[in-house]
């Protein structure tokens, strides 16, 4: 069997993003409280565990990305979540403004409320814009699963 | 005309509809009128207006003493309650504290690059 790195990446990423996503969205205030049974307390450590996994996968996603650029390796990696445009452009802009407010959230809570207040404000804001992408990219790419059944339809046959 | 390609897009939004509805279900009975006018809001726009609105520049780059101090008997007290979350805590600050730069770096080095073949 022939897994690629970019897609293993990608589904990494959607799994952990999705935990983010739900861990966080109900940690926004009471009103979205519903969407973790209004436990907080373990949708914080969720959102924080899973913050840690979402780093990993982010720098290793730059590293192999600087490391395709020494390599001059122009190879179309289509499921990498990281990239010079489109789509992976957006998510590399975005998951970078989620990483550095989400760190100052982090360690700013111990000092410096001002600071936590500004990175939050646009964490959450950021999330929306995420979020409402994310929903667009599904729609706009299921149809790259039905490709993936299609070369394993024909080999049954065969 | 319903477009057969998008089926799995439609498929996973009717997953996710029905596990909204089983969740809203459950919690029939929780309140759904937010008790104080300040449980209505978001966090992100409780913190504007407890601590962005009126902030200045100095504010966001200065330290506040006292809250060290009370930060710091707070962690000692959650050591001792919790020792594998305090230490789970640790090491995942380490991990996103440690690789941080090397985000950072890596995203204006390859910023530089794509510039530059664009």
């Amino acid at each position: 069997m022939n897994v690629r790195f970019d897609f293993i990446m990608h589904w990494l990423w959607a799994i952990v993003w999705a935990l983010l996503a739900l861990s966080g969205f109900g940690m926004v205030g009471a009103k979205h409280g519903w969407l973790v049974n209004f436990n907080y307390a373990t949708a914080d450590f969720v959102h924080r565990l899973s913050a840690a996994v979402f780093v990993v996968l982010t720098f290793v996603s730059i590293a192999y990305e600087v490391f395709r650029n020494i390599k001059k390796d122009t190879k179309n990696l289509a499921w990498f979540v990281i990239g010079r445009s489109g789509y992976q452009l957006f998510t590399f802009i975005t998951t970078l403004i989620l990483i550095i407010t989400g760190a100052l959230i982090w360690i700013c809570s111990e000092f410096n409320m001002s600071a936590v207040g500004f990175a939050l404000l646009i964490h959450e804001y950021i999330s929306y814009i995420a979020l409402a992408s994310v929903i667009w990219h599904i729609y706009k790419k299921c149809h790259a699963l039905l490709s993936l059944k299609k070369p394993e339809a024909k080999l049954q046959k065969g | 005309m319903f477009d057969k390609k998008k089926l799995n897009f439609w498929r996973l939004a009717f997953i996710f509809t029905g596990f909204t509805l089983l969740v809203l279900v459950y919690l029939w009975n929780s309140p759904q009128e937010p008790k104080s006018k300040m449980m209505g809001e978001s966090m992100g726009n409780m913190m504007k207006q407890m601590h962005v609105t009126n902030m200045t520049i100095y504010d966001l780059l200065t330290s506040e003493r006292e809250k060290q101090a009370s930060m710091s008997e707070m962690h000692s007290h959650h050591q001792n309650q919790s020792p594998i979350i305090f230490k789970l805590n640790f090491l995942t600050t380490s991990i996103i504290f440690l690789l941080l730069p090397f985000i950072i770096g890596g995203a204006i080095i390859l910023a530089i690059v794509w510039i530059k073949i664009v």
